[in-house]
């Protein structure tokens, strides 16, 4: 198929790099630099998908973030991602993709008859419709909604893909790289200031890409790019295409994703396919721009019916023609400059301007170029199916509610401009109070509350030379302030059209005897008249109309249907716009990834395993492992075809009739040392600690102030002024900080320090009638008799070599010690014990068996220790 | 996620800090004869300020030393941090 809406020499692609792709299993050709939407538009597909209510057929609206239809299927390197917009997504080798919300196909989508259903499906139609009868919820109507609504189909597989996280600080952040944007960059990049700029597309410069101005005696293009070469050789700036920065939340904390590998066939080795930057900015300057919005009229979601800005920025940097006989229609002078742009390439549009006789050097333009423009006219409505074929057009009255006869064009595509909105969710989110301003009919940012300014066309400032100015001054002024450097910079001269003001006309009546659907969110299908329905019904806030209609509640959060809800809402309520206010803007302003969101805390990363010196001795003698807090304990260890509970039964009998040993490692000890030792151990604990002799341990319950038992453990006087407390597997870390919190803030007269040593001790429990015989055999040169080591007695020995800590503590009742050594002898500890221990039929036992003791004996289990029962209770 | 300013450290991150609770409470006297009024005033009653606000926070993967960071709980607002021997004043 040839690309028969491409023009040549136009375009910021690179001809010299052709790719092929699959569109709905048929192959197109594109271009590198291509985005999927350019390329399909290239190619003359207009149908890309269907709505989601009435499956109405969905062709493209904007070219950006902003696009509410064009969403698809993705296929890449084996893997499918749901709800990707076609207009995001950068072109590559072996691209596949499908339409979503149809079946069978895209051409002939059955779904289709909710068309002619739609008086059943107003406003709140799930509250509504399918609620009798009452047994019909679960098993016919929810499934019923889920297959023919949802969006695009999640994988199930595995992500293969890495994702990553990175925190940064700098001193500004700058969001987006349009004027505002690098002009500040630049002056505050000058003066020394670490700066990170953020582009959420591939292609820095924003709106220079397509404008046609002069700055220096450049091209909006040239100078954007001499000033990013020149940003991208300084060391003290970080610059990022295809980075979104998506969030503004407290302290100056802005989120980023960086799509890193998402326009490749497949990710690098090596290479993260998305990268997550928590960043912390002293300064953020937001530079995000404005969106077109577009001006509601009948069957306004024809295939063929764009924002105007998306035609002239198909055909500016992707040299693509949304269509040969394009109409447009605009309230301002902004559809002038895509009608001209449509004219120098040998394309004769129309334009409808709603205004009566606007005066400007664009218009002027215009007129001269020999552009056939109707002033005082309007759209009532798109005509044609899957495509626009015509439009039925007519005069419209000075006070905007007559419609003259109404005329049928040719058309193939009508490119609207309704005026800008500027885009302040990320000012919104940081806390700015915003306010509405009445000469561009929208709100901008008002009063900051975090360090934040907004910048340019998402200030509402509309005109390069006011942009250009106030964004070098603020960059300058910032980044003075940080650095203290004050490097002027010459300010270039700017050469731009002069526009005029736009019309505040936003929705075009119905024609007499017609029932046009007039959509405002294109996403949900949410039309004029579910609005009324809901005002009719009572609805009055607007974020309670925006649940019940699901205006703006789509995946491009509304952000072409917002603003002219609220016009609706306020024309019904017959408010002004300000009254009834805007939704909340929350992050993230554009879908991010979940896989982004998690980074490398999958699986097993998702939170850190700890495992004891002795691990790989319980691998190799099939312990089955089980998670005891962040640690990897042995169960039990299989023998044959043992499970759980024979495994356990036989271990535990083991230590009952010979000697078992059980890796103690696990639990939690903190080492205690000064002169106020005792006292601290008398305070925290239940019971008298003042008269502890050295070498002797004692056992220890320990409260929180409320009364509920924390933590319970044996803690051992090693010599006068130093202890060593153990704790349960569990609670080690909250002990620690427990004890610090009294010493730090309580008691700081008490003169002790803490500090855990969990990992620094190897330890071994070694258990049963036995156990004696074993230990003696252990430590030849201690005496570890009854007389010599007694019941809770301590002492130091040499094992082979290696300097031990015995204790005679019992875990499960019987007759027993614990063996330390350090970490790294842990093994050696560990073997010996097996080795020595075979003559007296020596088992390793498991957690499940050392449960199974403590309960016998009525000791508490660690399961036990919930946080729900006082000492009593115990 | 906020910015915490550690007397110790400097300013980091709240993923390193642990929440710790009213920093105004005071324990009763050791050895003190203490009624159930005062310790449930200890343990549970709390005001729970709308605005400024003096807390404690533990620097847990940091000094793990336990400060006194005065917020604001409404805007989040970070004021004043003292460690912990520094008396609120």
């Amino acid at each position: 198929m040839t690309q028969s809406f491409r023009l040549e020499n136009v375009g910021l692609i690179n001809r010299n790099k052709k790719i092929s792709f699959k569109f709905n299993g048929k192959t197109y050709y594109g271009y590198e630099g291509d985005t999927l939407a350019s390329a399909l538009i290239a190619n003359g597909v207009h149908l890309v998908g269907r709505s989601f209510k009435y499956h109405r057929p969905r062709g493209f609206f904007g070219a950006g973030v902003d696009e509410p239809y064009a969403i698809v299927q993705l296929y890449r390197n084996g893997e499918t991602e749901p709800n990707v917009k076609a207009t995001e997504q950068e072109l590559f080798d072996g691209l596949e993709a499908t339409s979503v919300n149809c079946w069978p196909s895209v051409n002939f989508d059955i779904g289709a008859i909710n068309n002619f259903l739609k008086i059943f499906l107003p406003a709140g139609f799930y509250y509504k419709t399918f609620m009798w009868p009452k047994s019909f919820w679960y098993k016919v109507y929810e499934p019923f909604i889920r297959k023919a609504a949802g969006l695009g189909v999640a994988s199930i597989k595995h992500d293969k893909e890495r994702y990553e996280h990175k925190y940064e600080y700098c001193d500004l952040l700058i969001a987006g790289s349009g004027p505002s944007g690098l002009a500040s960059a630049y002056a505050a990049a000058k003066n020394g200031a670490r700066v990170i700029l953020a582009e959420d597309k591939s292609r820095f410069g924003g709106t220079l890409l397509t404008s046609e101005v002069n700055i220096g005696n450049q091209s909006g293009k040239e100078w954007a790019d001499g000033i990013i070469s020149e940003l991208k050789e300084m060391p003290n700036v970080t610059i990022k295409n295809r980075s979104q920065v998506f969030g503004y939340y407290d302290h100056n904390m802005l989120v980023m994703s960086e799509r890193i590998s998402d326009h490749l066939p497949k990710t690098k080795k090596f290479h993260p396919k998305q990268r997550l930057w928590y960043i912390r900015a002293k300064e953020v300057l937001i530079a995000s721009g404005s969106i077109e919005r577009p001006i509601v009229f009948g069957n306004n979601d024809t295939p063929g019916v764009m924002l105007s800005s998306a035609a002239k920025e198909y055909l500016k940097v992707y040299g693509v023609l949304v269509g040969k006989n394009p109409l447009i229609f605009t309230n301002n002078d902004s559809g002038y400059e895509t009608a001209i742009e449509f004219k120098k390439n040998g394309i004769d549009p129309v334009i409808l301007d709603t205004r009566k006789n606007p005066k400007s050097e664009i218009v002027d333009e215009a007129v001269n170029l020999g552009i056939n423009i109707k002033f005082s006219y309007v759209v009532v409505a798109a005509q044609g199916y899957k495509k626009v074929r015509s439009a039925d057009i007519a005069k419209i009255s000075d006070n905007k509610e007559q419609l003259g006869k109404i005329e049928n064009i040719k058309c193939d595509c009508i490119c609207v401009s309704g005026f800008w909105t500027p885009t302040i969710h990320l000012a919104s989110q940081s806390g700015n109070k915003t306010k509405f301003k009445e000469d561009i009919d929208a709100f901008v940012p008002g009063t900051s509350k975090q360090n934040e300014t907004t910048l340019g066309a998402a200030n509402g400032s509309y005109t390069l030379d006011e942009t250009l100015k106030s964004s070098f001054e603020t960059g300058h002024k910032l980044s003075k302030e940080i650095t203290n450097n004050d490097n002027k910079i010459s300010f270039p001269n700017v050469i731009e059209k002069k526009s005029t003001t736009h019309d505040k006309f936003w929705c075009v009546p119905l024609p007499e005897g017609k029932n046009y659907k007039r959509f405002l969110d294109f996403q949900n299908d949410v039309a004029v008249s579910d609005i009324e329905i809901a005002l009719k019904e009572g609805y009055r806030s607007i974020e309670h109309v925006k649940r019940y209609t699901t205006l703006g509640m789509a995946t491009d959060q509304g952000k072409t249907s917002n603003l002219n809800g609220l016009q609706l809402v306020s024309k019904i309520e017959n408010k002004v716009v300000p009254a009834v206010g805007h939704t909340t803007f929350r992050p993230p302003y554009t879908p991010v990834s979940i896989g982004a969101i998690v980074g490398r805390e999958v699986g097993k990363h998702s939170k850190p395993t700890r495992k004891s010196p002795m691990h790989a001795w319980h691998e190799k003698n099939n312990a089955v492992f089980v998670d005891a807090g962040v640690w990897l304990r042995p169960r039990y260890y299989k023998k044959g075809n043992e499970n759980l509970f024979e495994g356990s039964k036989r271990e535990a009998k083991n230590v009952r009739t010979n000697v078992g040993v059980c890796d103690v490692t696990t639990l939690g000890k903190i080492d205690i040392k000064g002169p106020d030792a005792a006292e601290l151990l008398n305070r925290v604990y239940t019971n008298a600690w003042l008269k502890l002799p050295v070498g002797k341990a004692r056992y220890g319950v320990m409260l929180r102030e409320d009364g509920i038992v924390m933590d319970d453990g044996t803690t051992t006087r090693i010599s006068e002024n130093h202890y060593h407390m153990t704790t349960t597997t569990a609670q080690a870390a909250n002990v620690l900080s427990h004890l610090e919190y009294y010493l730090q803030l309580v008691w700081p007269e008490l003169n002790v320090n803490v500090v855990s040593t969990t990992e620094q001790w190897a330890g071994a429990a070694i258990a049963g009638p036995k156990s004696r015989d074993l230990l003696q055999k252990l430590f030849p040169n201690s005496d570890v008799s009854n007389e010599g080591l007694p019941f809770m007695g301590f002492t130091e020995g040499d094992l082979f070599g290696v300097k031990a800590r015995i204790f005679r503590i019992s875990f499960s009742g019987e007759l027993a010690y614990e063996v330390n050594v350090e970490s790294n002898n842990g093994n050696f500890m560990w073997e010996k014990i097996m080795q020595i221990g075979q003559e007296f039929k020596i088992q390793p036992y498991g957690t499940e068996a050392l449960s199974t003791l403590r309960i016998e004996m009525g000791h508490v289990a660690g399961s036990e220790l919930d946080g729900r029962k006082t000492h009593k209770q115990h | 996620m906020l910015h915490i300013k550690c007397p110790h450290c400097g300013w980091r991150s709240q993923n390193e800090f642990s929440y710790g609770g009213d920093a105004t409470v005071k324990r009763p006297e050791l050895g003190k004869e203490v009624s159930d009024q005062e310790w449930d005033n200890f343990v549970y009653n709390r005001k729970s300020l709308r605005g400024k606000h003096w807390e404690l926070w533990q620097h847990l993967s940091g000094c793990r030393q336990w400060i006194k960071v005065e917020r604001d709980t409404a805007t989040h607002e970070i004021f004043n941090s003292l460690k912990a021997s520094e008396e609120i004043s």
